[in-house]
């Protein structure tokens, strides 16, 4: 087992595409990181380049203290699971798993014990003999999860594994791979567009656009201080709210006014000053649909402010509803408990609270408060 | 509406079994020709060739007489063939020490050539492939010529290599693997890579077991094209004793008519046999070869 370190990695293709741009980052042994991020935004591109499948353009990749630079896939000791499971169709479940160990020549014997200790692991014991076209997606998977333990690398590599199972499948094999994280105590780099799996399965989260790493951290300080618009859009269902806004000051306090109303900025976001030089300006005020709360609901919250907005839509989740409302001409979306949710066309009061309140600056979209 | 359905399907079949009639009537024939006996095929064929015939001492009916059911069934075609004169299965012999080669190598250079293609990237490989379709167009009229020059500079003129050589890199067949390889998918090479395979694991333990049936489709094509060659041996094999017995069935002369079709129909077996036990694999291979849609 080994960490993996990123040193100003650097990755253009040869047509000019800049795909991974100055990724510097430590894994650490045993952590399950999770690359997230939209399409293109060069999170396979880095997975690919750990495999040793794309070429490095610059900087420096260690596996543990080896630099991995120029070392051929083969010798990297690293395994990868792929999103289309890449089994080979030719060969039967026993054969697929101990591909790479009668490849590296180890003894018959060893290869039929540590094949049937991963079937077992995995639940395959019945399916050894089958060509993976006779095994479901689910079993599939499972498959190409064992062909990728059975060797033992020092690291796991898993690109978007998930994504073409269906819901339910989905859930399940998520906390299957967790448990082997725990299991096997090794080092997994995970790869999905998924922000709901990445903030389910990763130790840390590294968010990723345009080729640039936005922030690495937790799933819960990635939802609780997201370091700019992008990473705060992202992480969170359904998506935060953001409008723009301009601040005010008004008898010694901030005020938000965006169109359709007006936030008082708490005075604990507001004690240091930060906010003062954007006063008279534009700036983008993030609002967690969560922390909107119906106005007969808002007793226990310390700083909250009220707006008024007309339901445009409501769908139920059975855990409660999403609110579409309208609020001056800001579109906003709501969770709310189901019960006393308002319908479409009505008009309601919701309670914001504003200790939560985001506040982006409108340029850089850096979070200033 | 469904009576008139009903007549349209009524149509079409009649039209398909007229013509699969049409198809199988000249094999029908040779196959059950075969068993008449000499005389039987003279009366009933002679008239075609009384001019050639020296002497004209047999009896020749008035008319050609298109039979299917022998008088008589008589094996005496197979026993000349089989047992008597050596020189027909002897140009077998001649048949299959040029096909069967021709297979192998093009099956294997065409098996080098499309991974090749598949794998490796340049601005020289779609040049290259360019010229291989160019190549592919142009009628085997065209490159007979060169070839025998070719042979001739070798010094391999009148020997079987004069076709075995040129055989060997046939770009159709390269054109078809390349292909039918395009259709793997990358990532099951990289996962052999991250497996531990080098190059030469990934061509022989993936790629090709992937290509099984494009490799089987390939060579059942390749041997019927050189099984059915006439017009090659004669150019370039023309000592008559080196030449396949494609030659000797288009060149059939007037006394070995009976003759001809036994040798005919144990010309017809090994393609047959072939065809039978791949049918799948030859269809699988066109159809995912890009050359039919999937």
């Amino acid at each position: 087992m080994a960490g993996i370190t990123f040193n100003n990695v650097r990755k253009i293709y040869p047509n000019g595409v800049v795909a991974v741009q100055s990724f510097s980052m430590e894994i650490a042994d045993r952590e399950f990181v999770v690359l997230v991020g939209p399409s293109g935004c060069g999170k396979s591109t880095t997975l690919r380049m750990i495999a040793g499948l794309e070429d490095i353009t610059d900087g420096e990749l260690y596996l543990g203290d080896r630099l991995i630079n120029d070392v051929a896939p083969k010798n990297r000791d690293i395994s990868m699971v792929f999103q289309n499971y890449a089994l080979y169709p030719h060969l039967t479940v026993f054969d697929n798993i101990a591909f790479g160990l009668k490849l590296r020549r180890v003894p018959r014997k060893i290869i039929r014990q540590k094949v049937e200790d991963v079937a077992k692991v995995l639940d395959l014991g019945d399916l050894l003999q089958r060509k993976p076209k006779a095994l479901s997606g689910g079993q599939r998977q499972r498959v190409a999860l064992g062909r990728a333990i059975v060797r033992e690398p020092a690291a796991f590599l898993l690109d978007e594994p998930l994504s073409n199972l269906d819901a339910n499948l989905r859930t399940q094999m998520r906390s299957e791979i967790k448990k082997l994280h725990y299991q096997l105590g090794a080092t997994f780099v995970y790869v999905t567009h998924d922000q709901t799996e990445a903030m389910t399965m990763g130790d840390r989260l590294v968010v990723m656009k345009d080729g640039f790493i936005q922030q690495v951290d937790t799933p819960q300080n990635l939802y609780d201080h997201p370091c700019n618009l992008f990473v705060a859009g992202f992480i969170g269902s359904p998506k935060m709210n953001t409008l723009e806004a301009m601040l005010e000051r008004r008898d010694g306090s901030l005020i938000a006014v965006f169109d359709g109303g007006e936030l008082t900025i708490p005075a604990s976001r507001t004690y240091d000053g930060s906010l003062d030089r954007y006063i008279g300006k534009p700036v983008i005020l993030g609002i967690r649909p969560e922390d909107f709360h119906m106005e007969s609901e808002h007793a226990g919250i310390a700083n909250s402010c009220l707006i008024s907005a007309r339901v445009e839509l409501s769908e139920q989740i059975g855990s409660g509803v999403y609110l579409y409302v309208k609020c001056g001409e800001t579109q906003l979306i709501a969770t709310l408990p189901t019960h006393g949710a308002a319908r479409h066309g009505e008009s309601v009061r919701l309670t914001v609270d504003c200790e939560k309140l985001y506040i982006f600056d409108k340029d850089s979209e850096e979070i200033i408060a | 509406m469904r009576q008139g359905r009903i007549i349209g399907r009524t149509v079409l079949f009649l039209l398909a079994a007229v013509f699969a009639i049409g198809f199988l009537m000249p094999t029908v024939l040779t196959v059950t020709n075969s068993f008449m006996t000499q005389s039987e095929i003279d009366a009933n064929y002679g008239m075609i060739f009384e001019s050639a015939r020296p002497g004209g001492t047999t009896y020749v009916g008035d008319s050609v007489n298109l039979k299917f059911i022998p008088d008589r069934v008589s094996f005496s075609q197979y026993e000349t063939v089989l047992f008597r004169s050596p020189e027909y299965l002897l140009k077998f012999w001649n048949s299959i020490r040029l096909v069967i080669p021709i297979v192998i190598l093009q099956v294997g250079i065409a098996s080098f050539a499309a991974y090749s293609f598949t794998r490796y990237q340049g601005k020289l490989k779609n040049v290259l492939f360019f010229f291989y379709i160019i190549l592919m167009l142009m009628p085997y009229q065209v490159t007979v010529v060169p070839n025998f020059i070719v042979a001739d500079w070798l010094g391999i003129l009148n020997t079987r290599w004069a076709i075995i050589f040129p055989g060997a890199f046939a770009p159709f067949s390269v054109f078809l693997l390349t292909k039918f390889m395009r259709r793997i998918p990358a990532s099951l090479i990289e996962a052999a890579k991250l497996d531990g395979a080098n190059e030469w694991q990934v061509f022989t333990k993936i790629c090709l077991p992937q290509c099984r049936s494009a490799l089987y489709s390939i060579a059942i094509l390749v041997f019927i094209d050189y099984w059915n060659m006439v017009e090659l041996p004669i150019i370039l094999l023309p000592d008559a004793d080196t030449q396949p017995l494609s030659v000797y069935l288009a060149t059939i002369n007037a006394g070995e008519v009976g003759i001809a079709f036994a040798v005919a129909v144990i010309y017809m077996i090994p393609p047959l046999l072939l065809f039978l036990h791949g049918e799948e694999a030859l269809v699988e291979g066109i159809m995912h070869s890009g050359s039919v849609k999937g």
